[in-house]
């Protein structure tokens, strides 16, 4: 239709839609009019006044017929219809409290599940955006050398600004405590062109990068609370930083910061000192940079590219042709929790589905039993689109009032989340709850009702109006039957799905819990240790070696500690080193890849790792002794499968003497928890040739280890003042931390299964009890020639089983072609574990015959007499 | 009996966009007017008039307004708008198109 049209008529429409009694009154009086005018003409042509009444009203035809024509000519009666259905449709669920309830809450299960993963999948799919400029900004890739950048910042044509970023380690010491804090060095201007500012303070001047100027700190809104205690006044303090004053001049805002608001400060780059300048390459930073206005990015990368083959240094060092490209700084901001995300967002789109079925399986029972309401209405002249449209208008406000309390449910929910501090999920600044997620729930109410609605609705309007009106009953059921037959098919199909998920994602918990860590994680505290560097820059072996024997022997002498040992990095924390150890002569040398420990003589002792074979470390393995190593257990069946590992000699690295194998421990576990065992070979702490800066020193205590903390802190502070101290971990608190996760996700996904399960059950009991209330009668007849209260049993159950059994096998294939999504979160166990499988199988089967269970007793109490009578 | 004065389908559609072509009217005068126009050979009942207006007015040709009457009383007058008014032409055009055919149809036959 054309626009001009619609300017005539759309104002017509609203009028006979909102303002229907005028326009139900202008036409009352239009006819009038015209009746009183004809009856006058009459009157002049001689009749009297009632023969000219007569005379017009037979000349206009009938004056209701015109009417009713024109209010079907009007054109809204669809929304007209839909105001008056929803009404009505109000007024019918009023009266039918159980089916209205049970139904608005399954739909908010449903619906208030969904939203609230989808809001975290929306959070995380497309986070907010963290800078004003965040869409301009691009990441230029390969980083340039320094030199380059100061280049490219000066002539580049297509950026308004170029900024720089890159670590920065600092021990922070104006507080009693000196601490080891990664924060960024930056160029002056990387807020300005990112678009953020500190919410306290100022941002670097342009200056700051100038020799003598850059002595500022702005602190990220985290460090600043923690070490600050969120103190306004900080503003203008001096800080010292390496044993330099820094002023602060700003603070961040808690959800802004670049690259991301839980860096922990910022200083000044001072890019013209720094000795990196005349490096050629990279020395490890990001440039990034914000396009100017009109500017293509394609455009931007030729322009980039030229200028990079006119910088003197790579015609120098005549490289490849560079290449220089743009990101979208953004891109790389989006977690790597998408695939997690989309995971739960398919399996909560399951719950609903589930939901949307048991409600359509809700419905239709509904409407079969009032099958003769809708045939009276038919019968009235009611067409059928227009009984579908009434049912689903009653669909509809269904769907609302369970889209609004289930909107409120994954508000709650997310609430949940957030709380509980989900890992991998977005922290309570990212998550919104905004328009987006309310049209979410909005539409998906909408969508849902529709799913749920329409079948029962087109059955319910199926045209077989004498059968209903005469109230039979028993025959032309067979669509209704099939139809709901086929619903809990869908049903047990999809949560035997889910509950496959749920219960390999179980299964891989308990297998990770499992996990044998090879050594005791109970009293037991890391003190990560940095030792002062000397003025070359590196620490000495005997340096640290004495000031750990000097530590260990303190520690170990506080009430309350048992034993202690140092070593260079602990089981649990995740990283691990790796080397190549060599076996036998040059000529037939076998080299192996392995995980390699520096420990102290009572290290084993105190993590109580247990001594297999031969000896520990002790005061024989000086530093300039014979070279000593013990190997784990697998590593020794490894390297010598027939024989015992102990006295043999293996050479390490580069190092060319050979090291004598003195001792054989239980395996331990170092890396991450779901990786597969590597074998170890330790080394005696003062046989290492550098020297540590990073130790971690172990304590076993006798009680709950945390008590100790300030013990441990003082007594080491006390030792050397100088010696910076980490965050100290209690070995239970880091093996939690590879347990955390799975766990979450256990949780999660198991809620939605048994919500999943409760809910086919709920359906299953709902079509077998509304069947065997159908079969009354039948039963009955069957009873009164000789049935036995058995028999009607097992007809119930056989009913059920064969449905149920039917969507198993459905839901089975559905979990082999689906739980390959979840790989991820497996451990231990491959996606279509057919122990697993079975055990879910069986279990679902068991609940769901239980829910026949009940209907099929209540049909085994059927009175044949009260049956019979019925009728 | 046969009905002479049975419209040709959509003719009324015509002859009312045309009438109000004129000038602006009401309902009852328009049939007035009609049934004047046609010298009554064209009999159009009162009630199948107004569904025709509707018609007219929902398409957005014609647009009607209350105003007063001749004997002081509101009155519906309807009168065309620009869709209308191209409305008419193209059915005018039609009009004379169609009986120009029927009309030579009609010779033929009497040859």
């Amino acid at each position: 239709m054309r626009p001009e049209h619609w300017l005539y008529t759309i104002p017509l429409r609203l009028h006979s839609l909102f303002r229907s009694r005028r326009v139900e009154q202008d036409l009352d009086d239009e006819m009038q009019y015209h009746l009183e005018m004809e009856i006058r003409e009459n009157i002049l042509r001689g009749m009297n006044r009632e023969e000219a009444r007569h005379a017009a009203l037979r000349k206009f035809g009938g004056v209701e017929q015109v009417k009713e024509h024109f209010r079907d000519r009007r054109r809204v009666n669809l929304l007209d219809n839909l105001m008056r259905d929803t009404r009505l449709g109000f007024r019918s669920l009023r009266k039918a409290p159980g089916f209205t309830v049970a139904a608005i809450i399954t739909l908010a299960l449903g619906i208030g599940s969904t939203t609230t993963i989808f809001t975290i999948t929306y959070s995380v799919l497309f986070p907010a955006l963290p800078y004003a400029n965040a869409q301009r900004l691009f990441d230029v890739l390969p980083s340039p050398s320094l030199s380059e950048f100061v280049d490219w910042r000066e002539r580049n044509e297509v950026f308004d600004e170029l900024a720089a970023w890159r670590m920065a380690d600092n021990v922070w010491s104006d507080q009693e405590e000196p601490e080891r804090i990664s924060g960024l060095a930056v160029t002056a201007n990387l807020f300005r062109m990112a678009g953020v500012s500190p919410f306290l303070g100022s941002d670097f001047p342009r200056d700051a990068e100038k020799p003598g100027k850059g002595n500022l700190v702005i602190l990220g809104y985290g460090l600043w609370q923690q070490r600050y205690s969120g103190d306004r006044n900080v503003i203008g303090k001096s800080v010292t930083l390496n044993g330099k004053p820094f002023l602060v001049i700003g603070v961040m805002p808690v959800d802004k910061g670049y690259p991301s608001a839980k860096t922990r400060y910022w200083l000044p780059w001072g890019i013209d000192e720094d000795p990196g300048r005349l490096a050629p390459f990279n020395i490890g930073f990001r440039v990034v940079g914000r396009l100017k206005r009109g500017i293509t990015l394609d455009r931007a990368r030729i322009a980039m590219n030229l200028l990079a083959r006119q910088s003197p240094q790579r015609t120098r060092t005549s490289e490849a042709e560079p290449s220089v490209g743009l990101e979208p700084v953004l891109k790389g901001q989006i977690g790597g929790n998408q695939l997690t995300v989309l995971t739960l967002l398919g399996s909560v789109l399951f719950v609903l589905l589930i939901a949307c079925v048991n409600v359509a399986s809700l419905i239709l029972a509904r409407g079969s039993a009032r099958g003769k309401e809708t045939a009276m209405r038919a019968a009235l002249g009611a067409t059928r689109a227009r009984l579908i449209q009434y049912m689903l208008a009653e669909s509809l406000l269904l769907s609302f009032f369970g889209g609004g309390l289930g909107v409120l449910l994954g508000y709650w929910g997310l609430r949940a989340f957030v709380v509980l501090k989900a890992p991998g999920i977005p922290g309570p600044s990212q998550i919104h709850f905004d328009s987006v997620i309310l049209a979410f729930a909005l539409g998906s109410s909408i969508l849902t009702a529709f799913v749920f609605g329409l079948l029962p609705a087109i059955h319910a309007s199926s045209p077989s109006l004498v059968d209903a009106l005469k109230q039979t009953g028993r025959t032309s059921q067979r669509f209704g039957n099939r139809l709901r037959g086929a619903l809990i098919v869908t049903e047990i199909a999809l949560s035997l799905t889910l509950l496959a998920g749920a219960g390999l994602m179980m299964r891989s918990f308990l297998l990770l819990r499992g996990v044998e860590l090879g050594f005791d994680p109970n009293n037991l505290i890391t003190v990560p240790v940095t030792l002062p560097k000397t003025a070359d820059g590196d620490t000495s072996p005997q340096q640290s070696v004495a000031f750990l024997d000097d530590s260990l022997h303190r520690l170990r002498l506080l009430p309350g500690v048992r034993e202690t040992a140092a070593v260079n990095m602990f089981p649990l924390e995740g990283s691990t080193a790796h080397g190549v150890i060599t076996l036998g002569d040059d000529a037939r040398a076998k080299k192996r890849p392995v995980e390699f420990i520096y420990a102290t003589d009572t290290y084993f002792h105190t993590m109580a790792i247990p001594l297999l074979e031969g000896r520990g470390f002790g005061g024989a393995d000086r530093s300039g002794a014979p070279a000593t190593a013990i190997v784990s257990e697998r590593l020794g069946h490894l390297l010598w499968p027939n024989e015992t590992a102990l006295g043999k000699k293996i050479r390490f690295g580069s190092d060319p003497n050979p090291r004598k194998i003195v001792g054989i421990v239980g395996d331990a576990r170092y890396g991450v928890l779901q990786d597969e065992y590597r074998p170890k070979i330790y080394f005696p702490y003062s046989q290492h040739t550098s020297g540590f800066s990073e130790i971690t020193i172990v304590v076993r205590t006798m009680g709950p280890p945390r008590s100790l903390v300030p013990l441990l802190r003082r007594e080491i502070r006390a030792l050397d003042p100088k010696v910076t101290i980490g965050t100290m971990d209690t070995a239970e608190e880091l093996y939690r931390q590879w347990i955390v996760e799975p766990r979450f996700y256990l949780g999660l996904f198991g809620f939605f299964a048994i919500l999943a399960v409760a809910l086919a059950c709920v359906g299953v009991y709902g079509v077998i009890s509304y069947s065997v209330g159908q079969r009354t009668q039948e039963i009955g007849i069957r009873m009164a020639v000789g049935a036995q209260a058995g028999d009607v049993v097992l007809m119930v159950m056989k009913q059920g089983a064969i449905l149920v059994l039917l969507g198993a096998s459905l839901g089975l294939a559905g979990a082999l072609a689906l739980t390959r999504f979840i790989k991820s979160f497996l451990f231990g166990v491959t996606p279509t574990d057919a122990g697993t499988l079975g055990l879910v199988s069986a279990l679902l089967i068991a609940a769901a015959m239980f829910a026949c269970l009940m209907p099929a007793r209540r049909a085994m109490k059927v009175d044949p007499m009260v049956a019979l009578r019925y009728e | 009996m046969s009905k002479p004065s049975d419209l040709v389908q959509g003719t009324l559609d015509m002859l009312i966009l045309k009438i109000l072509a004129l000038e602006p009217m009401n309902g009852w005068a328009l049939s007035q007017r009609l049934r004047q126009v046609s010298g009554d050979v064209l009999q159009v009942s009162d009630g199948s008039l107004y569904p025709a207006l509707h018609k007219l007015e929902q398409e957005g040709w014609i647009t009607a307004e209350w105003k007063q009457s001749e004997f002081k009383r509101r009155a519906k007058y309807y009168s065309l708008t620009r869709l209308g008014r191209r409305q008419l032409e193209k059915e005018t055009a039609n009009w004379d198109r169609l009986s120009a055919a029927i009309s030579h149809v009609v010779r033929l036959e009497e040859v």
